[in-house]
């Protein structure tokens, strides 16, 4: 782990320390102050960048605290809201100090229950014109200070850890401005600003006594203000956080307010020392107080991230809207690349589905057509069919080889005259004999026939020649048998 | 008390949320178009399948009839050969000619007429087909016979070789009405019919 910067940004000056770490500890291995050449924002800004680049830490390993005269840090009292509201309210009481009215400012508040149907708002503001240049310059170089807080707010957490106790104070004396806090219980009940400080109190090196006066006076006021609203005897413990170049102070105030009084240092806080021959002094835990909430995991009632939130919703929008993006895209890429895949298929599958249909249309057509033909040939086949079975009847006969057979079963006493065939079946022979017995042997052997059969008489008469002798003419009726018969 | 509403947390959780919806109703959106689309495509391939399943089995039976059309064609083709066709006639006639010459029978006469369609064997199916075809009865290609009337003069052996050589005839033909009678011994005169057939295209009202 590199060195950690903890910057100290005031109105007149920036004081900063640098903590180097070695195994669990934590040492202020260097501690320095710049004067500032004017109260511009630009001259600060300039003075922190100059320290943060002399001493070459990254953004990342700075911490920031203001504590400047311009800044706002109080409390009041307003009848119980709902914690929503609380921001428009305390915004609205920010704005009601001239000289945050027109000006844009970052703040941070903690509020809690106070008596009957109240609520006690204790914050802090700063205007963005003393935070945003250095804020830009860092975002700038892509990159984020580790924190920016308020102080006298962030080091409340300090002395909780330190006491742990009830009803402890804690006096932080600025420049110009004093503040005095009031915590229990891990809470800050109290808190109350003095707009004299370290110049006011001390003149020319010596501790103006008149200006002590009041200025005790004003923070015993203050811490009996809050002994009576907590229904608190006394406050007893205090601890200091001043410039200690000037001694003594600590001993004056429990001499003039009866309170034990300890200087806030480093060192007591577990795991940071100083190195050997440093001096520090208690207004350093100023510039170390995020650092030291950090490493020992302080946490603090005022929200100070939430007080730049602006600023961080700008980045996370810049951020979410780049992620948007890519997600976007992907998801464009990724599910447009489905969707276009699909209707560009689509397209297709939709002109082969009309291509298809236009060629089952023609097929259905031209098939029709065919069947139409088929139907056609084979009904001509079955009339050719019909007809040929038709020939085949007449075709059966062979007429010469009745004729031969009719010759052979001829008896030698008849002969022919006429043979005639009617149809394809029925035979008439007529002829002459010398008897009726050859006739009737004639029947017998047509009957017998292999190519005649169903012979019988159709007449039989007696005739004469011209000699006187007798002869029989005849007919007989016959059938012709079929090849199958 | 820590004020909650100070915290960039929720501004940023809220922004996430934000993004995040909207992030969720581009990929639902895109994803039902997608899906949608898919959908579509899954539906419009069945439907292609089908249909391709359709103009195969369509495709199968053009090919099919056609096959049993081109053998119906082939059959009839070689039924033709067994016939006669319009220019075998004269050349028939004038191998009765020498048919005659050969078997030493005398031709006495021979007459033609014209073409007839044959008769069906089995006149209720042939109604029956009638009916259901497409046709009339008498259009179309059907048997048709000329009978050619034949009447010859010779012996009882010559007139048997004679149609004897007619029954062999490389063509399909038909003897019917065979009449012998006894001229003056040994010749003998004989009529007979000789049926010679063909494929003919019958025109409405042509006789049987």
């Amino acid at each position: 782990m590199g060195n950690l910067l903890g910057i100290e940004v005031g109105s007149k000056q920036i004081r900063y320390l640098v903590f180097s770490k070695k195994g669990r500890k934590c040492l202020v291995s260097k501690k320095g102050a710049v004067l500032l050449s004017g109260t511009a924002p630009s001259f600060m800004a300039h003075a922190v960048l100059s320290i943060i680049s002399q001493e070459k830490i990254p953004f990342g390993d700075c911490y920031l605290t203001f504590l400047q005269d311009n800044m706002l840090s109080s409390q009041f009292i307003l009848p119980r809201i709902p914690a929503r509201e609380l921001e428009e309210v305390v915004r609205g009481e920010i704005e009601k100090i001239p000289s945050f009215s027109a000006e844009d400012f970052y703040f941070t508040f903690s509020h809690r229950p106070f008596e009957d149907a109240k609520t006690k708002v204790i914050f802090s503001a700063v205007l963005k014109n003393a935070v945003d240049p250095l804020y830009s310059e860092a975002r700038e170089k892509k990159s984020r200070f580790k924190r920016i807080e308020l102080a006298p707010l962030n080091l409340l957490p300090l002395s909780y850890h330190l006491h742990k106790g009830k009803d402890e104070a804690m006096i932080v004396v600025d420049d110009n401005a004093t503040y005095v806090m009031v915590n229990s219980a891990k809470e800050c009940k109290l808190l109350y600003s003095i707009s004299s400080g370290k110049s006011t109190l001390y003149r020319d090196d010596k501790l103006d006594s008149g200006e002590f006066l009041n200025w005790t006076e004003e923070i015993r006021r203050a811490l009996k203000s809050y002994a009576l609203s907590y229904n608190v005897l006394e406050v007893k413990d205090c601890w200091l956080v001043w410039d200690r170049d000037k001694p003594g102070l600590e001993q004056q105030i429990e001499g003039k307010l009866g309170l034990r009084v300890k200087s806030l240092d480093i060192t007591l806080f577990a795991g940071f020392a100083a190195l050997a021959g440093s001096e520090l002094n208690p207004r350093d835990c100023i510039a170390a107080a995020p650092i030291i909430a950090e490493l020992n995991k302080y946490n603090s009632e005022f929200n100070f991230k939430g007080m730049m939130r602006e600023q961080f919703l700008k980045d996370s929008k810049k951020k979410l809207i780049a992620a948007f993006a890519v997600y976007s895209l992907c998801v464009v890429a990724a599910l447009g690349s489905v969707f276009l895949f699909y209707s560009k298929e689509r397209g297709q599958i939709k002109q082969r589905l009309v291509d298809t249909r236009a060629s089952i249309a023609e097929l259905e057509i031209k098939t029709q057509a065919l069947r139409e033909k088929r139907d056609e040939a084979i009904r001509a086949k079955e009339l050719l069919i019909l007809q040929a079975g038709f020939v085949r009847e007449l075709n059966r006969v062979s007429w010469s080889r009745v004729f031969g057979e009719v010759a052979t079963e001829l008896p030698a006493e008849v002969a022919f005259s006429s043979f005639q065939v009617s149809g394809t079946s029925s035979v008439t022979l007529r002829g002459e004999a010398l008897d009726v017995a050859s006739v009737a042997e004639l029947v017998r052997r047509i009957d017998n026939s292999r190519v005649l059969y169903k012979a019988s008489f159709d007449f039989l008469k007696e005739a004469k020649r011209k000699d006187e002798s007798i002869y029989f003419t005849f007919g007989i009726l016959a059938s012709i048998r079929k090849d199958d018969q | 008390m820590i004020n909650k509403t100070l915290s960039p947390k929720t501004d940023v959780v809220n922004l996430k949320l934000i993004f995040t919806v909207i992030a969720v109703i581009l990929t639902v959106l895109l994803g039902f178009a997608s899906v949608q689309s898919f959908l579509s495509y899954r539906s419009e391939s069945h439907e292609l399948r089908e249909l391709d399943i359709r103009h195969s089995r369509l495709e199968k039976d053009f090919v099919s009839l056609g096959n049993l059309i081109e053998q119906y064609t082939r059959e009839q083709e070689k039924f033709q050969k067994l016939l006669f066709q319009e220019q075998d006639v004269p050349l028939f006639l004038e191998e009765i000619a020498l048919f005659a010459s050969d078997a030493k029978v005398k031709i006495l006469d021979v007459k033609t007429r014209t073409f007839v369609k044959v008769k069906y064997l089995d006149p209720a199916k042939a109604e029956k087909n009638k009916k259901s075809g497409p046709k009339e009865e008498d259009q179309g290609l059907v048997l048709s016979s000329l009978p050619v009337q034949v009447n010859i003069q010779g012996t009882f052996e010559s007139i048997v070789k004679f149609l004897m050589k007619l029954e062999r005839y490389k063509q399909l033909l038909t003897l019917s009405d065979v009449e012998i009678k006894l001229k003056e011994y040994p010749q003998l005169l004989c009529s007979l019919t000789v049926s010679i057939y063909s494929l003919r295209e019958m025109k409405t009202g042509m006789a049987q």
